[in-house]
């Protein structure tokens, strides 16, 4: 189990929910060094716990990239709405469960407002 | 017929909790002290792993080496009846690293916290430094160790 088995699908899901892709569009991309776009939504993968651990779990960071306040909160509100579950849920052919870890808002530098949100997913089982 | 009043004392007691209680704190010293060393040497292992430029999502390289000497861990110290050892920038051996950074004019702290979660940067504020994590992977990397270190004893 890699974290580039499970992610894609996620991906899709967030480009998918019209409240995300109403402030950010179809910026959705991975994170790298360069211009940056705003608005746009960045991920990095964090870690994924070693092997032997009996669940395969991975954490990522997702950076929103917005023009305004209210922008920004909708998007990480829909993020947190979206995957931080009590309760399994499936992506493609997994069962996962997700959380919300943490959270950070960095100062407003001209007129972009960012701040960005940790989760960790866990592969629970196969269907 | 008489009644017989049975009168019991016990002593001791108190003696018996406190040395139960001082040695349960330190089988904690230990373990949280292990536990620290364990989290502090990953992540000393995560930034000394590679050199050249390092790519977004993996951790810095050791170009700056600083940062790696600046990584270090307390030993574990008891305050009342709690437990606790630091692990991270300036602690431990990592303090005379971080008084030489300091001295130069570096603020590690900011270097590490634009390196762990990433950041904008640029004259007009429009490149993007992506996260080159290495304190949260070590985390994830060593939490089940830890929690087996902190619970077996």
């Amino acid at each position: 189990m890699r974290y580039d088995q499970v992610w894609p699908g996620i991906i899709t899901l967030i480009k998918a929910d019209g409240t995300i892709s109403g402030v950010v569009g179809t910026d959705v991309r991975e994170a790298q060094t360069g211009n940056l776009v705003v608005p746009s939504l960045e991920w990095t993968f964090i870690a994924g716990a070693p092997a032997g651990e009996m669940l395969y779990r991975f954490q990522v960071q997702l950076d929103p990239f917005t023009r305004t306040i209210a922008q920004l909160l909708t998007v990480q509100n829909r993020l947190k709405q979206r995957f931080h579950r009590e309760r399994e849920w499936n992506v493609g052919a997994y069962w996962i469960t997700s959380r919300f870890l943490a959270e950070r808002k960095e100062p407003v530098r001209d007129g972009i407002h960012s701040g960005s949100l940790d989760f960790e997913f866990q592969v629970v089982r196969t269907r | 017929m008489s009644m017989i009043d049975l009168r019991g004392r016990t002593t001791g007691v108190d003696e018996m909790t406190s040395e139960l209680a001082e040695e349960v704190l330190a089988n904690a010293e230990k373990s949280v002290g292990e536990g620290a060393r364990v989290l502090g040497r990953e992540m000393k292992r995560l930034l000394g792993k590679r050199r050249g430029p390092s790519a977004p999502g993996q951790p810095p390289a050791r170009e700056e080496d600083w940062l790696w000497r600046c990584v270090g861990w307390t030993r574990a110290k008891r305050y009342g009846d709690k437990v606790q050892a630091k692990v991270g920038i300036g602690f431990g051996r990592g303090y005379s690293a971080l008084q030489a950074a300091l001295a130069q004019g570096v603020n590690p702290f900011e270097y590490a916290w634009t390196h762990e979660y990433g950041g904008i940067s640029g004259k007009n504020r429009t490149t993007r430094l992506p996260p080159r994590p290495f304190a949260r992977p070590a985390e994830v990397r060593v939490e089940s160790e830890v929690v087996r270190i902190l619970t077996i004893h």
